[in-house]
């Protein structure tokens, strides 16, 4: 592709390769805990900021209520189990599906609206889809859902002893974030998606139907936040709508995919790499969650980047546009 | 018979009439300048033909099929394509992959679309900026990307909107010749163009718009002497562009 600096394919696969092959023997180095659940967090963030940027990045649709899917994910996988005692692996299936539906009752009215306002429609709805779960009892309103605590299981996929099943999976999460990722941008539906990101006028004078695509980007971003939703209520076996639907969720994968670079394939991984450690570390160090010290640790470097690399610090390695 | 009929076609911002009551036919074939002083309404009529705008009120038919109040790309489907009088290149994506959206209307096939594009960006002259940003070229080479990347959608019908203001004497030369190729091709063409020079020599027919109304139709020898477009143009000394 035009956009990358890093030459020959073979240097670039044997990157991945190594990369790949680190992130596997990662748990295997480092034992303890917390560096395992840094690197669970950064896979998951990763996967979710890549899952933003579909519809995001490259198809140029700012949405700030990701979290909306997130929190659908995550509700499926508990709720599957405590009312009907399924496995949440089909919770992650019917959150697919649930997303994808919520992703276009939103994507078909708010993508008449242009620019900012579909931003600030895509806010409103997360937050409105918030409320809607505090008081919906059958999913435990307020108080949320204790998802039942059983030995290690796969089937149930549960494990009190070790964090390398969590690992792995999440890691899984990621990597098929990436590779859908990186098909898309090769084929035709990334091309269309990009055309519509420049300037979907001319991209519909070319055959392009913005509104369908628009929608087919929504649906994948959706889903695959949705995945990113219910392996995160297995991971902590909790859940209620403030720790699954909060608004700082949504705005956190934006600012992840914005640092690391918006519409580039790598950019979520980079951005997850360095905020979710610097968040981890600030409230360990600076305060405790809610703080919002994070936060500030975050806009400022926000704010750096784009001061000095608007692209995102995948920008430093771009080719610059032959003059 | 004709291939595509704007008929009676009206396009109101508010309260101005940008076109009004225009109807003309285009044959199968044929290449037709359309010309008019600044804001005759001009391009306002290629995107209603195109689908941009909605029309106002009136129709239009392209190859025996009703298009008005489709939506732009359900018309790129049937066969028409534009260009932009201000170019509207994909700023961040590479000349071949600007290229290669337009190819994509007839194959999935990232391989195909791309030796396509390859093709079309050879025909137009620009095969060696095929992987700079489109960002990067300069404007009357973004114009040539819109002309390849409407060309890539394998149109029958061909709108092209002051494709070669600006350009230099040679360049104006080489994209006469170029858009005469297109005619070999089959491919119909209705063309803006403010110089007289290029215009008429190209035109089997010219149109001519003043205040959105159509003044005067007929072969270009024909036009150069019509009282009415004389006035339009010189009378009124409004013809001077750019
Ligand atoms: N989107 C719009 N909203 C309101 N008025 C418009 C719009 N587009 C065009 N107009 C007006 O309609 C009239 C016709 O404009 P148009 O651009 O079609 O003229 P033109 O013949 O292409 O002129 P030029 O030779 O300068 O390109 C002008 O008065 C213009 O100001
Ligand atoms: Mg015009």
């Amino acid at each position: 592709m035009a956009a990358t600096a890093w030459g020959g394919r073979g240097f670039r696969y044997s990157l991945y390769g190594a990369l790949f092959a680190a992130a596997l023997v990662y748990p295997f180095v480092f034992r303890q805990p917390f560096p395992q659940d840094l690197a669970i967090k950064i896979f998951l963030f990763g996967g979710l900021a890549s899952a933003w940027n579909v519809l995001g990045g490259f198809t140029g649709q700012v949405s700030l209520g990701n979290a909306i899917f997130f929190g659908v994910g995550a509700y499926a996988a508990a709720v599957v189990q405590t009312q009907w005692g399924w496995t949440p692996w089909a919770g992650v299936l019917l959150g697919m599906a649930a997303a994808v539906g919520i992703g276009v009752l939103i994507g078909y009215p708010c993508f008449r609206l242009k620019g900012h306002y579909f931003a600030m429609a895509t806010l409103v709805i997360g937050e409105v889809v918030s409320t809607l779960f505090m008081n919906w009892k059958w999913v435990g309103g307020a108080i949320g859902v204790y998802i039942p605590i059983r030995d290690d299981t796969w089937k149930y996929y549960q494990f009190g002893t070790t964090k390398l099943p969590y690992y792995y999976v999440m890691l899984a999460f990621l990597v098929s974030a990436l590779v859908l990722s990186a098909a898309l941008l090769r084929s035709r539906m990334g091309f269309y998606f990009r055309a519509i990101r420049e300037d979907q006028d001319a991209a519909r004078s070319l055959g392009v139907p913005a509104r369908r695509y628009k929608l087919a980007a929504m649906g994948i971003s959706a889903a695959l936040t949705s995945v990113g939703g219910s392996l995160y209520a297995q991971y902590v076996l909790f859940i209620d709508p403030h720790s699954v639907f909060p608004m700082m969720l949504s705005i956190q994968v934006v600012l992840i995919a914005i640092l690391g670079g918006v519409g580039t394939l790598w950019g979520a991984v980079v951005g997850a790499v360095i905020l979710i450690p610097l968040s981890e570390f600030t409230r360990i160090y600076i305060g405790g969650t809610g703080s919002g010290l994070d936060l500030i640790a975050y806009g400022l470097l926000i704010v750096v980047i784009s001061v000095i690399q608007p692209r995102g610090i995948l920008g430093f390695f771009r080719k610059a546009g032959a003059a | 018979m004709s291939f595509l009929t704007v008929g009676g076609v009206t396009k109101r911002f508010g309260g101005l009439s940008a076109n009004d009551d225009i109807s003309f036919e285009v044959a199968r074939g044929e290449i037709v300048g359309l010309i008019g002083p600044n804001g005759a309404g001009k391009s306002t009529l290629f995107s209603c033909i195109a689908g941009y705008h909605p029309v106002t009120s009136g129709t239009i038919d392209f190859d025996g099929k009703r298009i008005s109040g489709l939506p732009p790309e359900a018309i790129c489907r049937r066969g028409v394509a534009r260009t932009f009088q201000i170019a509207r290149v994909f700023k961040e994506m590479s000349v071949l992959e600007n290229v290669m959206v337009g190819a994509f209307l007839s194959t999935s096939s990232r391989g195909e679309a791309e030796a396509h594009a390859r093709a079309v960006l050879g025909r137009v002259g620009l095969s060696g900026k095929a992987e700079a940003f489109a960002r990067s070229l300069t404007v009357s080479e973004q114009k040539r990307v819109q002309l390849a990347r409407a060309l890539a959608t394998r149109p029958k019908l061909l709108l092209l909107d002051e494709v070669m203001a600006g350009l230099t004497p040679q360049e104006t030369a080489e994209a006469v010749a170029l858009v005469r190729s297109f005619r070999g091709d089959g491919i119909t063409m209705v063309i803006v163009e403010h110089v007289m020079e290029v215009v008429m020599p190209i035109s089997d027919r010219v149109v001519v718009l003043d205040y959105g109304k159509k003044i005067a139709e007929g072969a270009p020898e024909e036009i150069v002497r019509n009282e009415l477009v004389i006035k339009a143009y010189l009378g009124e000394k409004r013809g001077a562009k750019h």
